[in-house]
């Protein structure tokens, strides 16, 4: 099989090697080498490691590289089809290939062929000593053989990410794509630190993220932009440009500081020349957003660096990424409780007398039914009042249990719903789509003691028994939540510790201080605080 | 297909009652009610179901219905306080129950069967003291399943669903919103009632800020917008303003057309 890639009609056409990136960026990029020639940089970031690809000629792992990059792509965007073609034309050419066998294997699983998936993850097993995801997949295949229970295949799609993030992301991934990088300096007209992100998201997670970073970083944010709006808008007193590729009003140089991706960037992003990018992932898991931050980190001049909500979460996507507390305005939280819940007060909901137990209806993932309806029954059954706040499909649910009470997502509404609750309980059903924790935060700073579970991503901030309850099934939580309201002096005790932790945590001087050195600083700050 | 079109079973003068249609419990519009809501005036009541879960769930409340189908008005009289079987456009609430001071009205699926939602809704108005509160479930006309299907070129009505057969005015959420403020209401809330399995089957593909299905893409700006492709219906949540002159108000002049006869 040759390796060489032929010549498109245009430059900007795809380049024929796969890789999804234009031919002029590409293979016909200026500097890089003819088509065919031996001594060109390699141009596709994945290799398979060891003996598996030694008896290959370097154009051939390029191309198979490029098919490796573009099918797990496209595997983590549910195009499990074309990912499975992509993997079985890598497979037909280097069998060895443990990546291929491995991912194929997760897709055979997800569509329930359970022999062909034992035979490709088993070959691959077989392969490379035993590590964490690998064998993970291998125990789903034994469940659902025992259960016929299928895993989602989302869930198993977002078994590949640490393999793509590796390759693509990581720190360091840049030099290895031997790109010759373009130099850009912040003296080309541009300014030192561009924040980039929406202005009129809403009050979610990603919606407050733009207006706390803007507040956070103050001056030292030398330019503010939205992906929407029409340009007029303002945060503060500094006016929010508008990003349109099509006119050029794109961010140029210097640092890119993204809060949070789930926009449509297609127009621009691939053109932003940052000399440093980061991206805030704290609101929105990158498991939904690889292409997006693919496309930033396309041209291979420099490293994304990701910042998450907590260092369990940046552990998932390699070595060498931030955490941070969500951008918290503690004292707004409490200001708003102490307006004696004006957000609320036409009517429509009573005041409870009761001891409620709070949750979060919809989290992250607002289009789905809640999984776990049966054990927020059981968390209203022995406390009698359960609060849910944006409650989603729970309405459907709950919506005539006489003991369950709905707070619709309002601006301003969260901390007043979380203020009057007796318990305020957090819930995770999967990392990748679990929220930026300001709830459960928020929670702790309003003093209301909180139960958290322990594969949450948050868990981290939780020393359980002090300043919050750990719980591990929901009989624990029932329990949990039994010895809360049974002892209100352990219940009093919790609050006061996570209040005092969170106020530490979340001080506005403490967050604007790590916010700032994490942009501005160096780089070794930058894993210092890592 | 051998099975009759919609028009043909499911436009008739005689509705027969159809108990999947007229007995199912709104148990989400129940999830709205979190206080108790004083008298409830339950427009559409149907076979009185969703005014017997809220009965069960604030226990002592009142509930009255308004419902023109007969067979369903007879049902509903075994649940509800009283029941009214009339048109909501023939209705004279002071003659049929006497003096009372309505606490919420509901008007679940009600306002897309009429010809003349506007003046029904403005006539309910006076019905009410300033501050009641008014529940409303209307259909999303801006779903993406009807979108997709539009796009196509299809517009097919059904015996249930945004498109059913007896529908006759659609809405979005700004034309809703729109709808209750010109007829003498404050919106206090709207809140999308989504159907993700309904919609996931029509999306091919998902891109940040984007959604592809097989016929168009489309892109939205935040989460609310997102909501709103996936909704199959509105909650609104409104009520009565303290606007003097709503009666007096000019309404456009219409010829009253009972949709269904």
């Amino acid at each position: 099989m040759s390796g060489a890639v032929g010549v498109p009609a245009s430059r900007n056409s795809p380049c024929p090697c796969g890789s999804g990136r234009r031919y002029k960026d590409c293979h016909g990029a200026l500097g890089a080498a003819p088509p065919g020639a031996s001594a060109r940089p390699p141009q596709s970031g994945y290799r398979a490691p060891g003996a598996e690809w030694a008896n290959l000629d370097e154009a051939t792992r390029d191309l198979l590289g490029a098919r490796m990059e573009r099918a797990l792509s496209m595997q983590v965007a549910g195009r499990v089809d074309e990912a499975a073609r992509e993997y079985r034309a890598v497979i037909a050419i280097a069998p060895d290939t443990h990546d291929a066998l491995h991912m194929l294997g997760v897709i055979e699983l997800g569509r329930g062929n359970l022999d062909e998936a034992e035979r490709l993850i088993s070959a691959a097993r077989a392969s490379r000593p035993p590590y964490s995801a690998i064998e993970h997949n291998w125990q789903l295949l034994q469940d659902a053989r025992l259960a016929i229970h299928q895993a989602l295949p989302e869930q198993l799609a977002a078994r590949a990410l640490p393999i793509l993030v590796d390759l693509a992301l990581a720190p360091g991934a840049a030099a290895r794509q031997g790109s010759a990088g373009r130099p850009r300096t912040a003296a080309n007209g541009g300014a030192a630190v561009h924040l980039i992100g929406r202005v009129h998201a809403g009050d979610h997670d990603d919606g407050s993220l733009l207006r706390s970073l803007a507040d956070l970083l103050g001056a030292d944010a030398t330019a503010l932009w939205a992906t929407d709006g029409d340009g007029t808008e303002t945060i503060g007193a500094r006016r929010v440009q508008r990003i349109d590729g099509g006119v050029g009003a794109t961010p140029r140089g210097g640092t890119h500081v993204f809060a949070g991706i789930d926009f449509d960037g297609a127009a621009w992003i691939d053109r932003a020349d940052a000399e440093r990018v980061i991206v805030f992932c704290q609101a929105a898991s990158p498991t939904r957003y690889l292409d997006q931050l693919r496309a930033i980190a396309r041209d291979g001049a420099r490293p994304v660096e990701l910042v998450f909500a907590s260092r369990a979460m940046a552990e998932r996507f390699g070595r060498g990424h931030s955490s941070l507390p969500p951008p918290l305005d503690i004292a707004t939280l409490a200001a708003t409780v102490a307006s004696e819940h004006v957000v609320y007060d036409d009517g429509s909901i009573e005041t409870s007398p009761a001891w409620p137990v709070g949750i979060i209806g919809q989290n992250q993932q607002f289009l789905s039914e809640p999984p776990d309806a049966n054990f927020v029954k059981i968390l209203g059954r022995n406390t009698g009042r359960l609060h849910i706040y944006d409650p989603g499909r729970f309405r459907y649910v709950l919506g005539g249990s006489p003991i369950a009470r709905f707070f619709e997502r309002r601006p301003g509404g969260l901390a007043p719903f979380l203020a009057q609750l007796g318990c305020f309980v957090h819930r995770t059903e999967a990392w990748w789509q679990e929220s930026a924790g300001r709830e459960l935060y928020g929670a702790m700073a309003l003093g209301v003691p909180v139960l958290c579970p322990k594969t949450s991503i948050h868990a981290e901030r939780i020393e359980h028994g002090v300043d919050g309850l750990l719980y591990g099934s929901s009989e624990e939580a029932e329990q949990h939540l039994s010895d809360l309201r049974r002892e209100p002096a352990l219940a009093t005790a919790i609050g006061r510790a996570g209040r005092d932790k969170m106020r530490a945590l979340l001080d506005g001087k403490t967050q604007s201080r790590r916010y700032r050195e994490l942009i501005l600083g160096t780089a070794d700050t930058v894993m210092r605080s890592a | 297909m051998s099975t009759a079109p919609v028009w043909k079973t499911h436009l008739a003068a005689d509705l027969a009652f159809d108990p999947q249609y007229h007995q199912n419990p709104r148990v989400e519009i129940a999830s709205f009610i979190n206080v108790a809501p004083g008298v409830v005036l339950d427009i559409g009541c149907g076979g009185g179901a969703t005014g017997k879960l809220i009965k069960e769930k604030f226990p002592g409340t009142r509930v009255i219905g308004i419902e023109m189908n007969p067979h369903a008005a007879e049902y509903a009289r075994q649940f509800l306080d009283d029941v009214v079987c009339a048109s909501i456009n023939d209705v004279d609430l002071a003659k049929h129950v006497g003096a009372v001071t309505i606490g919420t009205v509901l008007l679940l699926d009600v306002l897309e069967h009429l010809y003349d939602p506007w003046r029904a809704l403005a006539r309910i108005r006076t019905w009410l003291a300033t501050g009641t509160r008014v529940l409303a479930s209307v259909p999303n006309i801006r779903n993406l399943a009807n979108l997709d299907e539009l796009a196509a070129g299809q517009w097919e009505y059904g015996p249930h669903g945004v498109l059913d057969v007896t529908h006759v005015r659609f809405f979005t959420r700004a034309t809703l919103r729109r709808m209750f403020e010109e007829t003498g209401y404050a919106v206090a809330h709207m809140e999308a009632l989504t159907q993700p399995a309904w919609i996931d089957r029509y999306v091919i593909a998902r891109r940040p800020g984007k959604l592809v299905t097989r016929n168009l893409s489309i892109a939205f700006r935040n989460r609310e917008d997102l909501e709103d492709l996936y909704a199959f219906q509105y909650v609104v949540d409104a009520r009565a303003a303290a606007t003097q002159d709503i009666g007096n108000q000019a309404l456009p002049h219409v010829s009253e057309v009972s949709p269904i006869v």
